[in-house]
């Protein structure tokens, strides 16, 4: 913080370009380095090895916790700092947009422009009992959404992707069962977390950015990289895609700057070729989504409705796109990710109930006979999955069909509270304070957020 | 006005809370306030952890469910005796109660009663038993008592509720911890002939879900199994000077005929061989003697005769169902150990002191006899090989 900040304060002063430039250069690869070294330097001994044929190996490196997000908050206030977008901030002040713990760990990747101003605030050091109030609703709902949604489909997720180098046990059902669960866990875990972060900051009168806005209600990938992780799409668009052209230079370094951007999207999530093949694929996604859309647009000349069949479609296309790419980011290796998408699509033979065993006499299966097997929905993991169904279901009524609690935060911001309205208040207070009992009394055992692996 | 809010959601969610404390602790579903209850099976894996820590015994016995319904120490032992033993666990989870035992704070732990009923560790994670609550292991919550502010312990309390009404003069779990009625599967209650099919359609059946095993050779299967959970245990007692006793447990005739069916009887014998090998590996340098007392034989108590047959008002002497045996024929087990009459052969004998095959084979001679004077028993167990969902 100290090298960060004392960079900055050279960089934001009037000293001559080449300079800067240099001390910028400097500022952002000492920041890399530290990230490289601590996250990703076993990795490329690794691959060395591999290519090599070399057996070097590095001790066991220990990565400082939330190295990924303190790194980027602080290349953007250097990249700032150079381009004058910054103020003279206190130092105490920059120490604490750092550090700032509701976010600290996972995010929201937070900016100095929306962070240091208000530090500077001196309201925000008092006490505020509507702060307070809508703090606590919001941390309920983030609270809610890890502990009872998300930690119960980890139960159905977790199963599925330990037993994939068991071959044959996953089954179809089985594969979809884990995929689903896991892209809703994937989801109400880290937006939980994002929840609760905003509902800590908001208690102390600090207003996080919003991190999640219903992403799998988006009907395009492009949407959905509005709606997902909207603090680190924003830091790579801002500070990576523009600053390699963006969309200035043509069609088609846009789609190689975009793949690029997605390519490193994915590494800063972890060193393995499962993120690089996710930050991939999401890439090509994009390329195809902006393809598709130009083709559409300007060479079909078919303008986008908003019908119901069209807008259903889509948001079925897009999120079955981002379960298949969560399936790289989830595994623990590509062999286990391919094995699992291979079943998904029908690879490993579907298992049907042992009921239906009688049906296979009346249709005639013995064309398909090693495709159709009668061990159950489940197959061999039957005792985890049972339940899985409704608990996928639950999680999907409340990914479409409900708000989100962005809407919620500014509903509640908007309204205005008085005695003859208090009625509605304190029946929603009476909610969620037995919500937040109920969740408190869930509470069994050590449970961490995904997201403290990024 | 917000202030009201706020002071309104403290107080509802502390109400709340503290409610099912009070709820929770007037029923005590864990027996945590007193040294016998009423238990559910689910909730005995935390009673028992925090149960050692809190009584430090000189001797425990670890075992699966077969010895949680039916192994007490006789006579004056009891005082130093608890049985850690749990419903469901494998050798993996047996090695991390003997770990608990050993190096809980006030451990007086001289000697172990250990079950090697299968020493194979499994093969992945998701094999791995999960009953076994590791919250409550060496260190427990700072204060156990807190997890009665928890949600599953209100369900716990009811469940608690309704079996103590049932069974109101009944005790569960007994202060050395055993389960005094033995309510695995929970079909006991319609008599032990629909115990025995309940338990042998799920074992054997369709609904078991698993298909039958292929033949195989001792070469390969020791090349599946690995036994660092045995050796685990035996360097623990090595090193902290604990003296160990194992011990197979038996199982009816039936349960014999039900592994020849499945082509699994052979694993017995392959068990058994690994279990020798291991421990006399581990015997070197060993300052305590350690016997391994196989029970797994087929004699007078284990050839009792049980049908689907029978009539519902029969309970039979030595077994609940083919592969749990009643409190009688623990009480002989246990007696056997804890004097040491493993060279009583009627039941037992000294697995490292005997020929393991030749004895294997005597066994299996025994089989052979029985199914051919029990020809109808053997036809049953076929009839439940062969059900399907519907038809069972």
């Amino acid at each position: 913080m100290i090298f960060n900040y004392s960079f900055g304060v050279i960089l934001s002063s009037k000293n001559n370009f080449i300079f800067k430039k240099g001390i910028l250069l400097i500022g952002i690869g000492l920041n890399l380095a530290l990230l490289g070294y601590f996250k990703y330097a076993n990795f490329f001994v690794e691959q060395l090895n591999l290519v090599i044929g070399t057996s070097y190996n590095l001790e066991n490196i220990i990565l400082p916790l939330a190295i990924s997000f303190f790194t980027f908050q602080q290349i953007s206030y250097l990249v700032d700092a150079y381009r004058h977008e910054t103020r003279e901030y206190n130092f105490l002040h920059y120490c604490l947009f750092v550090t700032f713990f509701p976010q600290l760990i996972a995010g929201p990747i937070v900016h100095h422009k929306e962070m240091l101003p208000q530090f500077a605030n001196n309201d925000i050091y008092k006490a505020n009992s509507k702060n307070l109030s809508i703090g606590l609703l919001i941390f309920t709902i983030g609270l809610f959404k890890k502990v009872i949604i998300a930690d119960n489909l980890a139960l159905f997720a977790n199963p599925v992707f330990a037993s994939l180098d068991n071959s044959g046990a996953i089954t179809f059902f089985s594969a979809w069962s884990g995929a689903l669960a896991y892209s809703f866990q994937l989801y109400f875990d880290f937006s939980g977390y994002s929840d609760m972060a905003i509902g800590i900051a908001y208690m102390f009168g600090i207003k996080l950015p919003m991190n999640f806005y219903s992403p799998y209600k988006s009907t395009s990938i492009i949407e959905f990289w509005r709606r997902w992780h909207i603090t680190l799409s924003r830091f790579l668009r801002d500070y990576l895609y523009i600053t390699m052209g963006g969309s200035r230079k043509g069609a088609y370094r846009r789609y190689v700057n975009l793949f690029v951007t997605m390519l490193i999207g994915g590494i800063w999530h972890g060193a393995g070729w499962t993120f690089i093949i996710w930050g991939g694929l999401h890439g090509v996604y994009l390329i195809i989504n902006h393809s598709w859309r130009h083709t559409r647009v300007y060479i079909l000349k078919w303008a986008p409705s908003a019908s119901l069949i069209e807008v259903l479609l889509s948001t079925i296309v897009t999120f079955v796109a981002v379960t298949i790419a969560w399936v790289y980011f989830r595994a623990e290796s590509l062999a286990d990710a391919n094995s699992l998408l291979s079943t998904m699509f029908g690879g490993n033979g579907i298992s049907l109930p042992m009921s239906f065993i009688k049906y296979s006499e009346l249709v005639n299966f013995n064309s398909a006979v090693s495709f159709f097997s009668f061990n159950g929905v489940y197959g061999d993991l039957i005792y985890q999955l049972e339940s899985s169904l409704s608990w996928i279901i639950i999680a999907g009524l409340f990914v479409f069909l409900t708000p989100n609690s962005i809407q919620i935060l500014q509903y509640i911001e908007t309204k205005k509270l008085s005695k003859s309205n208090a009625l509605p208040s304190y029946a929603l207070t009476i909610l969620v304070a037995t919500i937040f009992a109920f969740v408190l009394s869930n509470l069994m055992k050590v449970s961490d957020f995904l997201y403290f692996n990024f | 006005m917000y202030k009201k809010l706020i002071v309104t959601f403290l107080f509802i969610t502390t109400s709340l809370l503290f409610l099912i404390y009070i709820i929770n602790m007037l029923i005590d579903p864990y027996v945590l306030s007193s040294s016998t209850g009423h238990i559910s099976n689910q909730e005995i894996r935390i009673t028992k952890p925090i149960k050692v820590l809190e009584n430090s015994p000189q001797k425990v016995l670890i075992g699966n469910s077969r010895n949680n319904y039916s192994s007490d120490l006789i006579g004056e032992e009891h005082s130093n005796f608890y049985n850690l033993s749990l419903s469901g666990i494998g050798i993996n989870e047996i090695a991390k109660l003997f770990y608990h035992a050993v190096y809980s704070n006030n451990s007086n732990l001289k000697l172990a009663y250990i079950s090697l009923d299968s020493v194979c560790d499994p093969k992945d994670s998701l094999h791995e038993s999960k009953f076994i609550d590791e919250r409550f292991l060496i260190k427990p919550n700072n204060n156990t008592y807190s997890i009665l502010f928890n949600k599953y312990a209100l369900y716990t309390s009811y469940d608690t509720l309704i079996l103590s009404i049932e069974n109101a003069t009944k005790g569960f779990l007994n202060e050395v911890g055993r389960q005094t009625i033995f309510n695995e599967g929970d079909y006991l209650a319609k008599g032990a002939a629909h115990a025995l099919r309940k338990k042998e359609e799920i074992t054997i059946g369709a609904k078991s879900n698993k298909k039958p095993a292929q033949s195989i050779i001792f070469e390969d299967y020791i090349k599946t199994c690995e036994t660092k959970s045995l050796v685990k245990i035996l360097d623990i007692a090595k090193k902290e000077n604990i003296q160990l006793t194992f011990f197979i447990n038996p199982v009816n005739v039936r349960y014999w005929e039900i592994q020849r069916q499945k082509n699994s009887l052979q694993h017995y014998l392959f068990n058994k061989i690994i279990i020798k090998k291991t421990i006399d590996a581990s015997l070197i340098g060993a300052k305590n003697p350690i016997k391994v007392i196989d029970f797994r034989k087929l004699n007078k108590f284990t050839l009792e005769r049980l049908s689907y047959h029978d009539a519902a008002d029969l309970y039979y002497e030595y077994w609940y169902e083919s592969s749990h045996f009643t409190n009688k024929f623990g009480e002989m087990i246990t007696n056997v150990l804890q004097h040491d009459e493993y060279n009583n052969t009627a039941i037992s004998s000294n697995l490292l002191d005997i020929d393991i095959e030749a004895d294997f084979k005597q066994q299996l001679n025994s089989l052979k006899n029985w199914r051919l004077n029990n020809t109808d028993l053997v036809r049953e167990i076929e009839q439940a090989k062969n059900c399907t969902q519907n038809s069972c």
